[in-house]
């Protein structure tokens, strides 16, 4: 297999990210006899290797939609995905792209343990138990690892698809809105401690949010998308020092860019047809 | 934990008035002479010789039953499995599994007598019955698996067996057993039936004899027991079912 360009490559192998371009993309789904729903509509957005990228937008705007054919799980009509230069279906066979989906998709007849690890054995390699524990300490899970799902909260549900969306050391993180169901505080917290992973990774990320809070906290870049059909209304680059710690979501600054991504979601949503 | 109470009492009292209903009808004779009382039923037991008669033609039935539920399981996980795998066989396998459905077992009797000989019938229409439910049960869980499983496989670049083995497969094992659940006292009514067309032993050829010799007291009897031993099937694997729920369901 080809080296993915733009790697970073770090003596571990692990600080890996590839450039994520999605060109001109246009999709539009069949809903029934004549009826059609353009979801997204000449879309371009890209991230840099290593680059945190988040897409906020009203719901039914597409983000999900984008998100699929970024991990190469959906054919756009036209315009192109690619990861590095390759198409995510070839990066795919490669096992590098990570995807936490909104609807988790954990296994319960597998522990939590077992479902981290399910990407390796699934890829046909053998799977890295302590890669696996550091994941779930990553977390906040280590003392579930036995835990069946359905003995986990909404929240720790998700904490175990996030730690299993590292578990095959992506080049590519795609998480759609993998904090939903956390509260607030253990959502800030994992937030944090996030960041220090990605730093430490450098892996590209493309997240999905419905927080702006979160979007500015995490994200190098912002996109505001608009609906029907789905379309970039906005696009905010996130200029603020890293690490962003508690006390970031305090200043000025970030406050600043809160109500900047804030008032572009309420034009979006104005402008996206009713 | 008091509803549950309630529940359970009333069925307990429901079951009571049917039986004590039963009885008293069968004593007045309300319904002819074909109905006994229940008393009148469970007194055959009585009788050492027939209760020698019942305990062979109950483990003759259960014995053909069991052989019957394992070659009918077997060929639905196979079948189903095929059908699933091969694509090609998809459609075929459907549409013999439901015509055999759709036809009545009983009238697959005097075929199965010429093919398999009048000893085995009794099996094969065990087998038959218990095929169906179990084949339905695995093939929709296989192919309605969550959307959310395939798109994983994808995503990590599972091959075709991986999944299989490790998403589509378990996630069909708690319909899988549902399917036995429902195929084990069909497994048990198929034999009963099929020994009609001359099985030598078993609850069947009872039922038949004494209808013969107007033995009606024993011709309920043996309903009674028939239907034991369907209800046993049906709780011994309701049992098994949940243990699968359990372990492979939300
Ligand atoms: N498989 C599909 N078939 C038909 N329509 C679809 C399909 N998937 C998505 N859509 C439509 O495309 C549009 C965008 O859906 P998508 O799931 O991408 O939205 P979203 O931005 O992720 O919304 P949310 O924030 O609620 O998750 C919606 O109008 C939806 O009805
Ligand atoms: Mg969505």
């Amino acid at each position: 297999m080809s080296a993915v360009p733009h790697l970073v490559v770090a003596p571990d192998s692990r600080n890996s990210g590839a450039a994520l371009r999605i060109e001109s993309v246009s999709k539009t789904f069949r809903l029934g006899r004549g009826e059609f729903v353009p979801a997204l509509d000449q879309v371009s957005i890209s991230a840099a290797p290593g680059e945190f990228i988040a897409v906020v937008g009203p719901s039914g705007c597409g983000k999900s939609t984008l998100l699929r054919i970024a991990a190469g799980l959906e054919e756009p009509d036209s315009g192109k995905a690619l990861i590095g230069e390759q198409p995510p279906e070839a990066v795919t066979k490669e096992h590098r792209i990570g995807v936490a989906f909104q609807d988790h998709a954990l296994l319960p007849w597998l522990s939590v343990a077992e479902n981290i690890m399910l990407p390796a054995r699934l890829a046909g390699l053998s799977p890295d138990r302590a890669r696996m524990m550091e994941l779930a300490k990553l977390v906040g899970l280590s003392d579930f690892t036995k835990a069946r799902p359905k003995q986990l909260s909404g929240g720790m549900r998700q904490r175990v698809a996030i730690a299993r969306a590292m578990m095959l050391e992506p080049i590519l993180l795609l998480f759609d809105e993998p904090f939903g169901a956390l509260d607030l505080v253990t959502r800030r917290s994992l937030n944090i401690e996030m960041q220090r992973i990605w730093s430490e990774l450098g892996t590209t990320t493309m997240l999905i949010t419905h927080s702006v809070d979160e979007a500015v906290q995490l994200a190098d870049r912002v996109y505001v998308m608009a609906s029907r059909p789905g379309r970039i209304f906005a696009e905010i680059p996130i200029h603020l020092d890293r690490p962003r710690d508690r006390r970031v979501t305090t200043t000025t600054a970030f406050l600043n860019l809160v109500q900047e991504v804030s008032v572009a979601l309420d034009d979006a949503s104005d402008q996206s047809a009713g | 934990m008091a509803v549950d109470r309630f529940s359970v009492l009333f069925r307990l009292l429901g079951a009571v008035s049917i039986l004590v209903l039963w009885e008293i009808a069968g004593r007045q004779g309300w319904l002819g002479t074909s109905f006994p009382p229940l008393s009148e039923i469970f007194g055959v037991f009585e009788n050492a010789t027939s209760r020698r008669l019942f305990a062979r033609a109950v483990s003759a039935t259960l014995y053909a039953s069991a052989i019957a539920f394992v070659i009918g399981a077997l060929f639905a996980l196979v079948l189903a499995l095929l059908s699933f795998t091969q694509p090609w066989s998809e459609r075929g396998l459907d549409t013999m599994a439901s015509s055999l459905y759709a036809v009545p077992t009983i009238s697959f009797g005097p075929v199965f007598i010429l093919l398999a000989g009048p000893a085995n019938t009794a099996i094969v229409l065990g087998a038959l019955s218990t095929f169906f439910p179990i084949y339905v049960a695995l093939t929709s869980a296989l192919r309605f698996a969550p959307r959310g499983y395939d798109d994983l496989a994808t995503v990590v670049g599972a091959s075709r067996q991986k999944s299989f083995f490790l998403l589509k497969l378990p996630h069909a094992v708690p319909a899988f057993v549902d399917g036995l659940r429902m195929g084990a006292p069909a497994a048990v009514l198929g034999v009963i039936l099929g020994e009609w067309f001359g099985a030598s032993r078993g609850l069947g050829i009872v039922i038949i004899s004494s209808l013969q010799n107007v033995r009606i007291s024993q011709l309920w009897a043996a309903a009674c027991l028939s239907i034991a031993c369907t209800f046993g099937a049906y709780v011994l694997l309701t049992v098994i079912y949940r243990a699968a729920y359990r372990r492979f369901a939300w």
